[in-house]
This record gives C-alpha cells, sequence and structure tokens, in this order.
C-alpha cells in the first residue's frame, strides 16, 4: 500500500512535463510533416466557455488560455488548453473542487484535442464553411474519439473558429459522487471561439 | 359467469336518445417501446463495455467486449479466455470463416482463429484496431482496420488495399453481388475484387452521397443498399443506378451518429450514440419511432445490434446485453392520463384505428402514424357506462355493448350516438357481445340472442331503425346466457352458452352442440376458426376444443396449454390459434398440434383481461389489454419451422470436468460419466425441455428439465450419448448433439491381455511338461538302464560258468582244506548279499564298491591263483568321499576276466588307481582269448550310459596293443 501512494506522488510530479511535452510534440510534428507548406494557422486570441447545467447548481467557467494550431494543406490540427486556467467560477470553493476533485488539474495540466478536420475547406477562399474535425480529445489523461463540427469563417491569412458541443464526463472517467449529482449535470455544454491567424514557420 | 352477478337494471332508459353533438378531442399521444430484457455481461465487473455481438453457428451468442470475450447460452456468461501474455483483450470484431471456425479481432490489431478449444494468433501486417471483419468468397478474410485501412488474407498471404481515400475504416461487408462495401470518413468505398487487378470507387458527396462518414452498411438481399451516416441519417443506395435516397420520414435526422443496423421484417432498428434507437418502418406505414430516456429506453449508447436467429434482436450498450422480441410484441403502456388497464373492450376498424373500452369511457387509439389518442362519449351522462363489446359494422358505425344499458351504435366522424334497448325490440340489456356479416348483426345478450337487421334503404340505415328478432332458449342457443358470436367463413353463426356448449346457426336452424364432452360444464367463453374451416372454442377451465363438424377434441394442460384461465381466442396470419390466458399467450398450430408459449420471458404476464380485449386488424396485429398496458402482438414466424439448437457443453467424470469433448476413451475407473447440455432457446431457456439416451446401455429416451445427467458405473464398452431439446416439450422437429466415447475395459479384461497371458501361459506349461517329460524319461530311462545293469549282473553272477566255476573251485578247496572253503563259501555268499544289497540303488560309496571287489576278486583268485593279480591305488580317504554306480568297478573288472585269457603265462594285472580328475582308472594288460566268451552285451555299454545319467563326465576308455584302460569319473559326495 505504501509503495503504491509514493509512486502516485512520483506520477504527480511527473506527469505535467509528460503531457507538456507532448503537446510540443504534437506541435513539433504537425510542423514537420508541413515542412513544405512553411505557413500554419496559430490561435491568435480564444474564448473557452463551460457550463454545467444541474439542477441545483449551475456551473459556469471561461478560459482565454488555448494554444494551438492548424496545418492548412493537411488539415491537421492540436489544440491544448491548461486546466488550470478556467476562471469565473461562482466561488473560489468551486474554483477548487473543479480542479482538484474533478479535472485533478495538478496531474492531468491539459485538455488536448488533436486530429484531422474531415470536411472539405479551402483556407484560400474567403467564406464561412461547417466542417467536422475528427479527433481525440483528452481530458484527466482519458481520450476518447469526437467528432465535433464547427463553423469557420475563413478570412484572409486567417479565420474565426466557432464550435459548440457537449462532453460527457463519463466518457473521461470523471465520477460525481452520488451526493452532488444534483450540483453537476453529466453533460458540460462547452462553447469555444477562435481566431487563428497565419503565420510563417521559421 | 361473472356477468350473471349483474343485476337487470330496473330503471332503463325509454327514450331513445339521440345526441345533437358530441365533444371529441385529442388527449394524448403514447409512445411505446417493444419489451427488452436488460442481461449484464459481467456482473462484477460494472466497467465492461461490449463492442460487437455475433452469434455462431451453433446458436450461440457472443460478445466481444473490452474485457474479453463473452458466451452466452440463455443462462450464463461464459468468459472465454483469449488472454495473450495475461494481458486481457479488447474485443472488436467477430466473424466465422468457411470453416466455421471462429475469428476475433482486437483493438491492438491482432487477430486470433478459435481451434480446437484454444485461440491461435494469426499474424497479421497492422497494429490498428480491426473494426471488422467479413468473410468473402473463395475463403478471402477481409478486415477493416481503424487507421490503416483494409487489408484481405488469401492463400498467398495479406494484402493491403492501396490508395483510400481514408485509413479509417468504420465497417466493412459483402454485396450480393460480391463487391465489397467500406464505410470510411470521406465516402464510402465499393471494391471489386472480381477483377484481377484490384480497382475500388469512391462515393462521397459529390456523388449524392448526403454524408461522408458512413459508419454502417446493411445491404438487402436484392441488392438495396442501406448507409447509416454520422450527421445525415440514413440513405439507401443503388449500385446499379447510383442513387441516393433518404426516406422521406427520415429527412431531417437529429439523432445523432448511426453506430448499427439491425433489420427486422418490416423494420429497420438503427443504433445511435447518444440517442437510443430509432425504429424505423421502411414497409408499409413508414413509421419512425424512438427508444430513447424520453420514451423510458434508459439506455442511449448502442454500440451494437444483430438480429438472433429466433427473430429476436440483440442489443448491445455499454456493459448491458439487451433482448427483445423485436416486432413481435410491443406493450404500450398506460399513461398519466390513459391507463391502458382494465380494458373491457378491444376492436379494430377498417382504418387501422383501435377502439378501447375501459372504465374510464371509449378511446379510438391511432397507433400507426402518432399514437394520437381520441375519447369519446365525454358526456357527463355517460360516465358510468360500461362497455363491454365493440363492432364495427360494414357501413362503419361502432357498435357498442354494455351491461344495463343495451346497445350503442356510434357514427365515429360526428359522434351522434344512437342507444338501443329494451324499449327498442332487445330483450335484454346487457350485451356481451356483438358481431355481424353484410345486413346481419348479432347480439349475444344476457338474455339470448338478438338480431339486428339492417333497413335496405342507407336513409334509414342512417336514420338508425333497426329490427330486432330476439331469440331465446328454446328456439335459439339453447342457454339464455350467450357470451359470444363468430361467423365463420361459411357464413355460419357459432354461439358461445354459459352450460350448453356451442350452439351453431345455420339455414335459419340453431343447431346445439353440448353433449361433447360429458364430464364437464360446458360453458364457452371464445370462438375461432382455423384456415382449414374447424371450430376452436375456449370454455371455463378445460381449456380449448377443436371441432371439425364431427367430433370434439379437447386440448387442456396435459396437451401443452400453459393455462386454463383463457381469456380469448383468435388465430393469426398462418392460421395458428392464439389463446391468450393468464400466464401469457399459447399459440397452436392447428395442423401439428405443435405449441409455442410466450410469457414472462418476453415480457408479458398476467395477462388477465376481459372477454373482449382481444382484436385482430386487418394487418394481422394481435390487441390484447392487459394489466400493464395495451399489447400489440405480430405472430410472423410459422412456430414449426424452428426448434431450439442443442449442444452438449460439457462432460464431467465423477463430477470433476476436465475431460474435455475430444476426449471419448476413457479408462474402465473413470465409468461415472456426466453430460451438460442446453437447447438454446433465448426467448424461454427456462421452458426447453431435454430428452435423452445412452446408447449402449438402453435405447430408452427419457425425459428431463435438467441439463446435466449422470451415469454411474458403467461397464466398459461403447456408447453413444444423444440429447435432443424442444421449448414446448413436444420434439416434433428436434435437433440432436451425440456424443461417442468408449470405456475401456480394465486390463485383465483386454483381449490382447488374455490372448498374451494365454500365450505366456502356454509357452511356461509346454517348457514345464517338456522339462517334466524329460525327466520322467531321464529316470525312466536311469531306471531301465539300472534295471538292465542289475539283471544283467544277476545274470552275469548267476551265469552258470561262474557258479560251475566257483563250485570246481569249492570242491577243490574242500579237498584241500575245509576251513579255507569255508572262508571261499562266505565270501560266494558276501558277494551274493551285496550284489542283492547294492542292486537297487543308484550309487554306492567307493568302499562299498571296493569290499564288492574285493570279494570277487577272493573268489576268482581262489581259481586262477597268483596269475591273476589286482592292485589298488587309492588315496584312503577316497573311500568315503565318492561315489559311484554300484557293481561298476567290480563289472569292469569282471570284464576284464572274462575278455582275458588267465595262465601262467598270460598273467592278468589289474590296478585300479586314482588319478588327479577325481576319477578311477582301470588298467589291465590284454591278454585275448582265443574263443571269447559270448558277450552279454551290456558290460561297457551299460557302465558308460549309468555314468551318463549321474554325472557330466565321460567314461573314457583307451584300447592299446598292450592295455585295456577305461576311466571312470567319481561322484563326490553330496
Amino acid at each position: 500500500m505504501k509503495q503504491s501512494i509514493s509512486k502516485h506522488s512520483l506520477n504527480i510530479r511527473i506527469k505535467p512535463f509528460c503531457i507538456y511535452f507532448t503537446t510540443v510534440l504534437i506541435v513539433g510534428c504537425l510542423c514537420t510533416f508541413s515542412a513544405e507548406a512553411q505557413e500554419m494557422f496559430f490561435i491568435k486570441e480564444s474564448k473557452i466557455f463551460f457550463e454545467s447545467d444541474a439542477p441545483l447548481e449551475i456551473i459556469k467557467a471561461v478560459s482565454t488560455d488555448m494554444r494551438g494550431v492548424i496545418d492548412p494543406t493537411l488539415h491537421t490540427f492540436g489544440f491544448s488548453i491548461a486546466s488550470l486556467s478556467f476562471k469565473g467560477f461562482n466561488s473560489e470553493l468551486q474554483r477548487r473542487h473543479f480542479n482538484e476533485n474533478y479535472l485533478e488539474s495538478e496531474k492531468y495540466p491539459e485538455i488536448t484535442f488533436t486530429g484531422k478536420i474531415i470536411d472539405e475547406i479551402d483556407f484560400t477562399k474567403p467564406g464561412i464553411y461547417s466542417v467536422r474535425a475528427k479527433g481525440m480529445l483528452t481530458i484527466k489523461g482519458i481520450s476518447h474519439e469526437r467528432i465535433i463540427r464547427s463553423v469557420v469563417e475563413v478570412k484572409t491569412n486567417s479565420f474565426e473558429l466557432k464550435s459548440k458541443f457537449d462532453i460527457l464526463l463519463d466518457d473521461h472517467n470523471i465520477r460525481i459522487p452520488r451526493i452532488v449529482y444534483q450540483k453537476i449535470a453529466p453533460t458540460i455544454q462547452i462553447v469555444m471561439n477562435a481566431v487563428l491567424q497565419l503565420q510563417k514557420i521559421q | 359467469m361473472q356477468f350473471c352477478n349483474y343485476k337487470k337494471s330496473s330503471n332503463v332508459k325509454r327514450i331513445l336518445l339521440i345526441l345533437s353533438f358530441f365533444i371529441c378531442f385529442a388527449i394524448n399521444t403514447i409512445a411505446s417501446i417493444p419489451y427488452f430484457k436488460a442481461l449484464e455481461v459481467d456482473r462484477e465487473n460494472n466497467n465492461v463495455h461490449i463492442n460487437i455481438l455475433f452469434q455462431d453457428h451453433e446458436g450461440y451468442v457472443w460478445t466481444g467486449t473490452d474485457h474479453g470475450l463473452y458466451r452466452y447460452d440463455g443462462f450464463l456468461f461464459s468468459h472465454i479466455d483469449v488472454a495473450v501474455n495475461d494481458s486481457i483483450e479488447n474485443i472488436t470484431a467477430i466473424v466465422e470463416d468457411a470453416n466455421n471456425s471462429m475469428l476475433i479481432g482486437m483493438q491492438n490489431g491482432g487477430i486470433m482463429r478459435f481451434e480446437k478449444n484454444k485461440f491461435i494468433s494469426i499474424k497479421s501486417p497492422f497494429t490498428s484496431p480491426v473494426r471488422k471483419m467479413i468473410q468473402g468468397k473463395d475463403g478471402v478474410l477481409w478486415v477493416a482496420t481503424y487507421g490503416e485501412g483494409i487489408f484481405y488474407l488469401n492463400n498467398l498471404g495479406w494484402h493491403r488495399i492501396a490508395g483510400l481515400p481514408d485509413p479509417f475504416i468504420y465497417t466493412i461487408v459483402t454485396h450480393p453481388s460480391g463487391v465489397i462495401l467500406a464505410g470510411t470518413d470521406l465516402g464510402f468505398v465499393v471494391i471489386d475484387p472480381r477483377e484481377k487487378q484490384l480497382h475500388y470507387k469512391v462515393y462521397d458527396t459529390r456523388n449524392g452521397l448526403p454524408d461522408n462518414l458512413v459508419r454502417e452498411i446493411y445491404c438487402e438481399k436484392n441488392g438495396d443498399i442501406w448507409l447509416g451516416m454520422q450527421e445525415k441519417g440514413i440513405c439507401k443506395f443503388n449500385l446499379e443506378t447510383k442513387q441516393f435516397s433518404i426516406p422521406e420520414n427520415l429527412l431531417n435526422w437529429n439523432y445523432g451518429s448511426i453506430t448499427c443496423m439491425a433489420r427486422l421484417d418490416n423494420e429497420f432498428w438503427i443504433g445511435t450514440s447518444g440517442n437510443g434507437i430509432i425504429d424505423f418502418e421502411f414497409q408499409g406505414d413508414k413509421r419512425v419511432r424512438t427508444f430513447s430516456k424520453k420514451e423510458g429506453f434508459s439506455y442511449s449508447n448502442i454500440n451494437d445490434m444483430i438480429r438472433g436467429r429466433e427473430g429476436s434482436i440483440w442489443v448491445a450498450s455499454e456493459n448491458k446485453l439487451l433482448m427483445s422480441t423485436g416486432e413481435k410484441f410491443e406493450i404500450i403502456p398506460s399513461d398519466n392520463t390513459i391507463l391502458f388497464d382494465s380494458i373491457h373492450a378491444i376492436t379494430t376498424d377498417r382504418n387501422g384505428y383501435i377502439w378501447i373500452s375501459n372504465n374510464q369511457g371509449l378511446f379510438k387509439y391511432d397507433y400507426t402514424v402518432n399514437g394520437q389518442i381520441k375519447k369519446y362519449l365525454t358526456e357527463a351522462k355517460y360516465k358510468n357506462l360500461h362497455i363491454v363489446s365493440i363492432y364495427e359494422d360494414e357501413s362503419g358505425y361502432i357498435w357498442l355493448g354494455t351491461f344495463d344499458n343495451g346497445l350503442f351504435r356510434l357514427e365515429p366522424n360526428s359522434g351522434n350516438v344512437k342507444r338501443y334497448s329494451i324499449d327498442q325490440g332487445l330483450r335484454n340489456a346487457n350485451v356481451i357481445a356483438i358481431n355481424g356479416s353484410e345486413d346481419k348483426i348479432w347480439l349475444a345478450t344476457l338474455g339470448g340472442v338478438t338480431l339486428c337487421e339492417k333497413p335496405n334503404d342507407l336513409l334509414e340505415e342512417a336514420k338508425g331503425n333497426y329490427k330486432f328478432i330476439n331469440y331465446s332458449d328454446n328456439e335459439g342457443p339453447g342457454s339464455i346466457f350467450v357470451y359470444c358470436v363468430y361467423i365463420d367463413k361459411r357464413g355460419r353463426v357459432w354461439f358461445g352458452t354459459d352450460g350448453k356448449g356451442i350452439t351453431v346457426y345455420e339455414n335459419g336452424k340453431f343447431t346445439s352442440y353440448h353433449d361433447f364432452d360429458k364430464s364437464r360444464g360446458k360453458v364457452v367463453y371464445s370462438i375461432t376458426e382455423d384456415h382449414e374451416g374447424n371450430i376452436w372454442f375456449s370454455t371455463l377451465n378445460h381449456g380449448v376444443y377443436r371441432f371439425d363438424g364431427k367430433n370434439f377434441r379437447n386440448f387442456g394442460l396435459s396437451s401443452g396449454l400453459k393455462d386454463l384461465n383463457i381469456s380469448g381466442l383468435t388465430t393469426d396470419r398462418a392460421g395458428n390459434i392464439i389463446i391468450v390466458h393468464q400466464r401469457g399467450i399459447d399459440i397452436l398450430h392447428p395442423q401439428t398440434f405443435e405449441w409455442e408459449y410466450l410469457g414472462k420471458e418476453v415480457g408479458i404476464e398476467s395477462l388477465d383481461c376481459d372477454l373482449n380485449a382481444i382484436s385482430r386488424d386487418f394487418k394481422n396485429n394481435i390487441w390484447i389489454g392487459s394489466q400493464h398496458g395495451l399489447i400489440r402482438f405480430v405472430n410472423n414466424s410459422i412456430t414449426t419451422d424452428h426448434q431450439p439448437e442443442t449442444h452438449i457443453q460439457k462432460t464431467y467424470t465423477f463430477m470433476k470436468p476436465g475431460a474435455g469433448l475430444n476426449d471419448s476413451i476413457f479408462k474402465y475407473n473413470q465409468n461415472q460419466i456426466s453430460f451438460e447440455y442446453i437447447g438454446l432457446w433465448y426467448s424461454n431457456p427456462e421452458a426447453v425441455s431435454y430428452r435423452f439416451r445412452l446408447i449402449g446401455l438402453s435405447n430408452k429416451w427419457i425425459n428431463t428439465h435438467d441439463r446435466i445427467v449422470t451415469y454411474p458405473n458403467l461397464p466398459p464398452g461403447n456408447y453413444r450419448f444423444e440429447v435432443m431439446s424442444s421449448f414446448n416439450n413436444q420434439f416434433l422437429h428436434p435437433k440432436i448433439d451425440h456424443f461417442n466415447f468408449r470405456i475401456r475395459k480394465p486390463i485383465y479384461k483386454e483381449t490382447w491381455f488374455i490372448l498374451a497371458l494365454t500365450l505366456v501361459g502356454s509357452i511356461g506349461l509346454f517348457w514345464f511338461l517338456r522339462d517334466r517329460e524329460l525327466r520322467f524319461r531321464r529316470i525312466e530311462s536311469l531306471k531301465k538302464e539300472k534295471i538292465e545293469y542289475q539283471f544283467a549282473t544277476l545274470k552275469s553272477q548267476v551265469n552258470p560258468h561262474f557258479l560251475f566255476n566257483s563250485f570246481n573251485t569249492l570242491i577243490s578247496i574242500i579237498e584241500e582244506d575245509s576251513t579255507k572253503a569255508v572262508t571261499y563259501v562266505e565270501n560266494l555268499s558276501d558277494y551274493f548279499r551285496n550284489m542283492i544289497q547294492h542292486r537297487d540303488k543308484d550309487t554306492v560309496l567307493l568302499s562299498e564298491e571296493l569290499e564288492m571287489v574285493k570279494t570277487y576278486f577272493f573268489l576268482q583268485q581262489k581259481r586262477f591263483g597268483n596269475n591273476l593279480s589286482l592292485e589298488f591305488n587309492i588315496p584312503n580317504s577316497w573311500k568315503s568321499k565318492y561315489q559311484l554306480p554300484p557293481l561298476s568297478l567290480q563289472l569292469l573288472i569282471e570284464n576284464a576276466v572274462k575278455h582275458n585269457a588267465v595262465s601262467y603265462e598270460t598273467k592278468l594285472k589289474i590296478t585300479v588307481s586314482a588319478t588327479d580328475r577325481e576319477s578311477l582308472l582301470i588298467v589291465n594288460n590284454l591278454n585275448p582269448k582265443l574263443f571269447p566268451d559270448k558277450s552279454t552285451g551290456i558290460g561297457l555299454e551299460n557302465i558308460i550310459s549309468r555314468f551318463r545319467i549321474l554325472t557330466p563326465n565321460d567314461v573314457k576308455i583307451l584300447r592299446t596293443e598292450t592295455e585295456f584302460k577305461v576311466e571312470i569319473p567319481l561322484i563326490l559326495l553330496s
């Protein structure tokens, strides 16, 4: 028993680095694959809003700290957001609960979504596109394949991304204690807006 | 009988009621879902996630989960160990190849084959999850991987379909034309494997595909292709015309991503992730229903669905395996506002509407479109109306029979109601049943039968001017209490009475049959007719009778009926008799008398409904009012053509498992053998009964409900265990499984052992006998030799010459010296005595022999004097140490004396000396006689053979010019 506890604590210390490295790696990979492209879209500004609409308590929070990159030729993408960056909870207690009890932000500091855009989109032609992105959504270390529809408004050298989707807590092994079932909804609604800009990679 | 308790109303309304207005309004819509039986794959592990379902050729239902493989037999989920390197595998695909051996595909890209109760890994060139495997033509295995595209395995090895637009394959199927279809993220792919150079075509939105993400494909036998998509629901595709079409009712799909599809006879069940099951009737009404949380179906993520052999649908959702009878049954539950309980009467009309009466009133239920319900007779004065019978006549009027309040005629469109009671010509105001044909409506009342004749004029009919003719007990049905009316195909009208059996009205005449069963009550509640024209009726507490026009045949509990509390009878499309009773529904095949029972296992029980609460509509749906709601039942399958698959699952010896089904030879002491078997019958596993026998022991079939049988103390021999199963205990077309085995004899009973033993024994006996024979023969010959020798010796000793010579010698001695003569005679007598004493012995001591020789020599020396000399050179120690045959030495000396001339000139000198070889050497000089004595012929030969018997050393004879030497071996005294 003692042994497992010490292992556990070791993991906590190591995990953040691991995840940091994986995100760096994902972005890095995307960059190398598109060596010829030289140009990629990076998130300039973003706003992620989530809401848990439970009968007794509504939890809302927002983060503007999303990082991400989209390869306009291969249509692959990678997004990540620090769990701790969510702000705007009703109370400090709620924020702490969110981070400590549900997301375990110390252990799993990043939420990532990496994959590929599967519907047709032309980033060179300005216009409004509705596309699906298929990828692995990783929350609390558990990956789940998701197909998420987004509206993309392509402008010259930049585009705006709008998306609205649900996350099932159960999919990511976020267990809600029976007693707070009335306070946390089993599905969380996410609204995401981001502006991405074309940047040259050195 | 309960009807009799009703008091006739004394204050029957006298006025004919014509309702000028009528309120009808939609109250509610009622959604319905079929019955689902939920099973948990692994009770201990809630996290098991079922990925796929598969029913194998033997009928077993398999679930591939992220915690390994489970097999379900109707009773238990058995975990089948496929672990590789101790890690539990995530099973994502199952298929059977052309040889019926099972292949499983896994999340890690591994593929295994189930052979001889073991999984053997098949090398595969991919590591992406196996999404689906199919068995193509010519034994080619097609594998859809999620990440590496499509592979196929033929006898040349693995091949990859190169250049596909997307490597993430959701599904792969074989089209009846032989082409392979696959669903990907970027459209669906048609691969033609018939061409030498494999080529494929991709269909996507540019070709008219509504949604590029094709997650599920179903091919009809006629070649139609149904595609299940991620966002746009399902669409149909024609491979010839290349046309895509979304069914009209499903154009606005908002149920999310499709995960699986199962095709029923008239419906598609479409599994979704998050929204339960969408039931789409692709034939007929094109009805769309949802089974989701809203309807009370609590399984929103559907992982897989298959249609089972018995027609049932298997659904996998998370860790649950659900089984549903599908189209067969539907229970429309009671709602908050409408209670589908205590239904008195149900009738289905020409439009498919269902008319229902219960304590709350009269309702019209629109099943086909949207489940809308209308309430009729909402006025306060109808509040306590007990409508017990409903009938739609040929003009479209709805007739309502009530307790105490007579008969009502309802015009369904306007809602106008007309009432008829005693004042209008009815004899009795309790109308229990109504039926009719053409212009006649027959009423079964508690006062006999009333015939209501329609006027010819339509206007008169609209006014409601009918003529009522009453038939009471004597001229009519025989009893005043009539419970049912049935009009058969030939236009005869049948009545079921209380106490007087059935009565038929034909050609204006009533004929009553009440002597069909003398010992029993004759209360008839319900009548129907099969396709052959036989009349079937149910009775109070005595089951069902069939009347073929001449004879009555009873079907009670002993014939297979499950319950005597029969509510009613009807027939299904195939003409089977449907018997509704408290415990469920019995289906009786009218020709083979085969039964099928549907009850608790399919979600129906306590069907305690009123006599008229059963009705069949023109689409062959049978509607039954029950305690739990309105039941819709449709029996499309014909019961006789399927039976449980029987399998022997395990064998045990002394209740110890382990002897697999492959072992069929048991040791003689493994002779307590048990068999565990099953008849796969998922819709009601408990009801399966078995018959078994052990050929070799008895050929008689034994009936049982147990799933295990033990044979103790089986004698050695060859056996064949046979078992069959039946869901209705009738064993009409049973499927038999068998197991051949042999119990070996104990080794001492084996033929070869006995043979070998006999052989060894006889060889031993032969040797023994031969040995004995030899021994006997030796003894025999020894005896013979001895006797011959004794005889010869005796003969030689008493030979007249010897005696003459001795006597002559004696005479000469007597004259010379009487004292010497006495000594001589004494020696002579000693000689004979010794001879007699020793001749019976085999051997004598050397000293004794020497004594005899000396006596003999004494006698001879008296005759020959100094011309004969005998010398002994034998150590004294030898004399009592060695033995030799008696008289042998003496005979040699005698021979020497006999064959040589002894005289002064020819002296005979005999020396007996010991050698260093434990033998005696007898040497004498040769003075052959001129005229030798006649030889007795036994002398030397006899000595040689006697010595041969007694010692291994031979007697050696050496004859030279001057000497005769004989060496005799001595026998050491033991």
